[in-house]
């Protein structure tokens, strides 16, 4: 019976599998920076690592600290070192980092009233800095300074609370001269999705030192499930896909100019949509649905999106060749 | 068959065993089938890959109102008991096995004083021979029985109703409530041992105590109906009335947790076994299950809305539902029936996480505790035309790293239009290196385009009558051409540059040679040289085994300028039928009436420098801008890399890579083009920049550490202005002063080996610190202390610096030489810290593995890494 779930990707059963071995729901599973690593965790309050070599994993630590289900994992940039967070019901949030092959807690941040549901780290370039959402509505931005940890608050970011958030690429005007220095600080702006079914943006305000809200997005009509702010590699343009409780995946565009967010609905699926998340390169979008099903997205020469799964997909893939 | 509501129940016994019951009781049993297979009766098909066959029948019982699995499970799964409520109010214990109960419970019967319909049964799960049973009103009798089935069935002095009685015992009741009262549906509580939980008389909820035998609670509700225990929560249970589902607390049954609105009718409610806080209800005239999750509805606290998470399912949405029944023990699971009896297995989705990893691996989640993965590896991947695969394998084919001849990063790009983008950067390039190549006015070439060459200024082109070459016997005929400066320069960015005969003899010879004999015929002709292109053709049909050119070749032979001649019409209708849009082209340019061109013009797949060439040649000056603006226009909307030869690399070539970028997502060929060429732009446009570190950043994710300081090499030596600052320095053991003060002092020109008179320079000792004068260590081997000038050799070779400066700055600082040879530098082990002169340790290492110092027994050259990377990698191309 399992190996009839994934119908919509491919219709092979060679795809690697990796049994986890956690006693319950994983609800994430990341690899790091060099997809050595595999990160996963579960219902079952633990947070696993795993040595990914070609197509076996092996388990190399089994972190419980959390007393709750934990619902996401992050790793940070390797600049910093083998760093991960992770998120949980607990609501706390768990920094861990690899020392000598042992991998143990260096912070614990639990400065939320409810179950902390997202956690993603920003791009190096803003140093070590962990966003935070909650179901308790706020978000919070953890900043490692010289060993301690600093936390602001975005107080009621989303009412009844906030499901996920991502940040931006740093884009830096006229800096990244080419060797790794930056003239000026690249803005700090974040992506949070909630179930007040609205998308936002925030912005690090460079004068006061607080986040402003810059955008709120109006689509959807239930809860935001998760947004995923694109890889910019063609810039000046931003994109944010977000999916949502109302089986609708819409992707926001902004051309950098007007500065306005246009929304493009993707798709409505036939069920919930879980989770968006880009390629590398941010031209393709996978989408995981309530359906079962992993279904992936390219945008054509007209701007509209295509479902490399689907029977056009032939067409859709000569489409892009053909440039 | 509509008129019988199919009911479904899957079996506490057997994880694959199920029942359904209507006119009759049926037990089902489920195998795993193929999608392909063909299914047919009696087996039915549930889903794509299981089907179901009939393994019993019960038609025992007539007029079936409700039926209830005992919990108690039995070690063969046809003894497992059922308790069948009828619509006489009789409920018989019965089961799938043919064989007679060996402790009489099979065949009891329960029979009310009054016949009237059962409503609903329950069996206590903490007690599983208890079995409740809710009936309809009637005056004179109790609507809630309690029995026990284990009891020994009555002597036959109860007389009571004996005419209904079939064969079996007769279950007398344990308790009896609700003395002409309705029990809509009936369970027992989880929390506490013998507290039954009763909807009754479509307004109260009430809770009997067995134990006291007596009623301990009582709610006012019209939430009577189908009430159920949540197994995951003892004090939670759920009912329903109307369109609304209440959730309630056991503790605190004054008012439910939690109401839930439906927009129809809600005909069954219940609970699912495997995932906590998760409630499924089924509407009336519905194909849908809603799905509410409960989880997190205490999150939200008092004031704020209930946090409740609904989800619509729709196993088969042909039909309405009538019933389904959650699998006890698999995930997830659900059986549905619908009105015409159609049966559906069905696995709730749960949510499913899905993240790429940065070396392009998709991973995601398969059920509770498996993940999948799929990455570039896979056969499958090269499905999603992902363009992170072409880049890898791009960048391990050196792909950008071919300097000198930058063709070459075509040739292993493997792409055309990768490969007409390197060509033509290769020979712009050569244009813009020699100087020789200069524009209208004197201005040095810069990567100009055609279209940016054009609009610099006003073009005021001349007509020439070219004449037509090579048809002796006829009267000479002239072709009409447009000449300029800027057009010149435009044909030879086109590589169309013809001054003379021979450059378009040998542009001729290259086209052949490369077997592009319809392209090579073609550019002859729009060089009016017929006779030329008559003989291509002839020798691509002998080299190229193609006998077909050879009548073109014929055809075109017989060119006449002759307007009324058979040969034009029969060319005119023919030429569409031609698969080659070279000789489309060209007998689309013979047959030309009124010098429009456009046949020509549109040909698509024709090569864009000659189509941007003939128009160059051709078109007058209006509509020449014309069309190079149209063309220009559509290749840059569709990122068509093809435009740079229009756009050059100014900053319409700038936004036309960066539409290529959007399009394609290959920031690779974009962050090269921008290393090799456009260097000094980096400043000025932050996406250049932006480009070429995203594609650093790639490179490092993939872990290309090989090219990745490749690529820098070659950024470094293209940038004219700045150097990378050192990352080491060496200091002083005493004064901890650095050594080689020349690098700190960058910028003072200075020579700051002044006074320790090194005029006779390479030759010069330096074996103290500059700054204390204390002894620097000594080497391990020969035991001199070591010691050399270290740093940039500028001011010791003055004189070969000046001669160098002729070939520009960036030529000057590449020859500027080392102080010291490499064989006596410092070198030191990063582990034991010892070290001496690099050609000792080399010597020294080339026959031991240990470290010289006497009592050190590090194995310092076993653990460089720079003798573990093969060869291979190190070799950088030049």
């Amino acid at each position: 019976m399992e190996s009839q779930r994934h119908d919509c990707l491919v219709k092979v059963s060679v795809i690697s599998n990796v049994e986890t071995g956690h006693d319950d729901m994983i609800h994430d599973a990341q690899m790091d920076f060099f997809g050595t690593r595999l990160a996963t965790c579960s219902s079952d309050r633990s947070v696993k690592i795993f040595e990914v070599k070609g197509s076996t994993h092996t388990l190399v630590a089994n972190l419980r600290e959390h007393e709750g289900p934990v619902w996401q994992v992050a790793w940070a940039h390797p600049m910093f070192g083998n760093i991960l967070a992770s998120c949980s019901y607990d609501r706390k949030v768990i920094i861990w980092q690899e020392d000598g092959h042992k991998w143990k807690k260096i912070h614990e941040h639990a400065n939320h009233d409810s179950s902390v549901n997202s956690v993603c780290w920003a791009p190096h370039e803003h140093g070590l800095v962990l966003a935070c959402a909650s179901a308790d509505g706020s978000v919070s931005i953890l900043t490692s300074t010289a060993h301690t940890w600093e936390f602001k608050k975005i107080t009621n970011a989303h009412s009844i609370g906030c499901n996920s958030v991502s940040w931006a690429p740093a884009v830096a005007s006229g800096s990244a001269d080419g060797s790794g220095r930056v003239g000026a600080t690249p803005v700090q702006r974040i992506v949070t999705g909630g179930c007040d079914t609205y998308v936002k943006i925030w912005r690090l305000d460079g004068a006061s030192g607080d986040w402003v809200e810059e955008s709120k997005m109006e689509g959807h009509s239930d809860w935001v499930r998760d947004v995923a702010w694109a890889p910019s590699i063609g810039l000046p343009r931003s994109i944010i896909a977000s999916c949502s409780q109302d089986r609708r995946v819409i992707i926001w565009v902004n051309d950098g100019v007007t500065g306005v967010w246009q929304p493009r609905e993707l798709n409505t699926f036939d069920d919930v949509i879980w989770h968006v998340s880009w390629s590398v390169t941010g031209n393709i979008l996978a989408v995981s649905g309530g359906d079962n099903k992993v279904s992936l997205w390219k945008e054509n020469l007209d701007g509209q999106w295509v479902c490399l799964s689907d029977s056009a997909k032939g067409q859709a893939a000569s489409e892009q060749r053909t440039l | 068959m509509s008129s019988v509501r199919v009911d479904v129940q899957w079996s506490p016994a057997a994880p694959d065993q199920f029942l359904t019951w209507g006119t009759d009781l049926q037990l089902y049993q489920v195998q795993d089938a193929l999608p392909s297979e063909t299914v047919q009766p009696p087996r039915v098909r549930l889903s794509s890959h299981s089907v179901a066959s009939l393994l019993a029948t019960n038609n025992d019982i007539q007029y079936i109102k409700c039926v209830s699995w005992c919990p108690a499970v039995e070690s063969d799964p046809t003894h497992q008991l059922l308790a069948v409520g009828q619509a006489n109010g009789k409920v018989a214990i019965t089961n799938f096995s043919k064989l007679a109960d060996p402790r009489g419970i099979k065949g009891k019967e329960f029979n009310p004083k009054h016949a009237r319909p059962v409503n609903s049964l329950a069996w206590s799960s903490q007690e599983p021979q208890l079995l409740a049973a809710g009936l309809d009103k009637v005056r004179t009798d109790h609507s809630v029985v309690v029995c026990d089935v284990s009891r020994p069935g009555l002597a036959p002095s109860y007389t009571f109703e004996q005419r209904n009685s079939i064969s079996g015992d007769v279950l007398k009741p344990l308790m009896e409530y609700g003395n002409a009262e309705t029990a809509h549906s009936v369970a027992f509580s989880l929390h506490t041992a013998r507290t039954l939980m009763a909807g009754m008389n479509n307004k109260q909820i009430r809770l009997f105590d067995l134990r006291e035998n007596k009623m301990c609670a009582s709610t006012n509700t019209k939430a009577v109906y189908g009430i159920c225990t949540d197994i995951h929560n003892q004090h939670r249970f759920a009912s329903f009335f109307e369109n609304q589902v209440s959730i309630w607390d056991l503790r605190n049954i004054e008012r439910p947790v939690l109401n839930l609105d439906a927009s129809k009718p809600v005909t069954k409610l219940s609970w699912c076994p495997s995932r906590v806080g998760l409630v499924a209800s089924l509407c009336r005239d519905s194909s849908t299950i809603r799905l509410h999750d409960i989880l997190h509805y205490t999150a939200g606290g008092e004031d704020q809305e209930p946090a409740v998470i609904t989800r619509s399912i729709t196993p088969d949405a042909s039909t309405f539902i009538s019933a389904f029944s959650w699998h006890p023990t698999h995930e997830n699971r659900l059986l549905t029936a619908s009105y015409t009896g159609k049966l559906v297995d069905y696995s709730v989705q749960e949510r499913i996480t899905l993240n790429w990893s940065a070396t392009s691996a998709l991973v995601w989640t398969n059920g509770k505790k498996t993940l999948q993965q799929v990455d570039c590896t896979h056969p499958v991947y090269a499905h999603y035309d992902d363009v992170l695969t072409a880049i890898m394998i791009r960048a391990q084919k050196k792909y950008g790293l071919y300097v000198d001849n930058l063709a070459m990063n075509g040739e292993v790009a493997g792409d055309i239009s990768l490969r007409n983008l390197w060509t033509w950067l290769d020979a712009a390039k050569g244009l813009a290196t020699t100087g020789n190549f200069k524009l209208p006015g004197g201005v040095p070439y810069r990567y100009h385009g055609v279209w940016s060459l054009l609009t610099a200024g006003n073009l005021n082109s001349d007509v020439i009558n070219r004449p037509w070459i090579g048809q002796e016997g006829q009267k000479q005929q002239f072709a009409k051409v447009f000449r300029s400066e800027e057009r010149s320069r435009a044909l030879e960015l086109c590589s169309w540059g013809f001054e003379n005969e021979s450059l378009l003899g040998s542009f001729l010879a290259q086209l052949e040679a490369a077997g592009s004999h319809t392209r090579a015929a073609a550019a002859a002709v729009f060089n009016q040289r017929i006779k030329e292109a008559v003989q291509i053709l002839q020798r691509g049909a002998a080299s190229r085994k193609l006998p077909e050119l050879n009548s073109t070749a014929m055809a075109l032979a017989g060119y006449t300028e002759e307007r009324k001649a058979l040969w034009r019409e029969t060319c005119i209708s023919l030429r569409s039928q031609l698969t080659d849009p070279y000789l489309r082209a060209m007998f689309a340019f013979l047959t030309d009436d009124a010098d429009s061109f456009d046949p020509v013009l549109g040909e698509a797949e024709m090569a864009i420098q000659d189509r941007v060439a003939f128009a160059c040649s051709y078109l007058s000056d209006v509509r020449l801008m014309d069309y190079l603006e149209k063309l220009n226009t559509r290749l840059t909307e569709e990122g068509n890399l093809d435009g740079i030869l229009l756009t050059g690399l100014c900053s319409e070539g700038i936004d036309l890579l960066q539409r290529y970028v959007d399009l394609t997502g290959d920031v690779q060929t974009v962050a090269l083009v921008t290393i090799h060429t456009l260097q000094h732009a980096i400043a000025k446009d932050s996406r250049l920049a932006h480009w070429v570190q995203s594609y650093r950043n790639l490179l490092d994710s993939l872990c290309l550490w090989n090219e990745r300081a490749q690529l820098d090499v070659i950024m470094n030596e293209n940038k004219h202005a700045e150097r990378p600052p050192q990352h080491i320095y060496i200091t002083c053991n005493f004064c901890k002063k650095g050594i080689t003060p020349y690098i700190q002092a960058a910028g003072r020109p200075r020579n700051p080996y002044a006074r320790f008179g090194t005029g006779s320079s390479n030759k010069s000792k330096m074996q103290a610190c500059p700054n204390c004068r204390k002894p620097l260590p000594r080497c391990s081997l020969c035991l001199v202390h070591m010691g050399t000038p270290s740093g940039w050799d500028s001011t010791t070779q003055k004189t070969s610096v000046q001669e160098d400066t002729g070939e520009g700055p960036a030529s000057a600082s590449t020859s500027r030489r080392k102080l010291s040879h490499f064989s006596s530098w410092f070198t030191w082990c990063q582990t034991c810290r010892h070290g001496g002169h690099a050609h000792h340790l080399m010597e020294w290492f080339k026959e031991h593995s240990e470290c010289p110092v006497t009592t050190c027994t590090c194995k310092c050259m076993s653990l460089d890494t720079v003798s573990k990377v093969s060869s291979s990698s190190i070799n950088v191309s030049k």
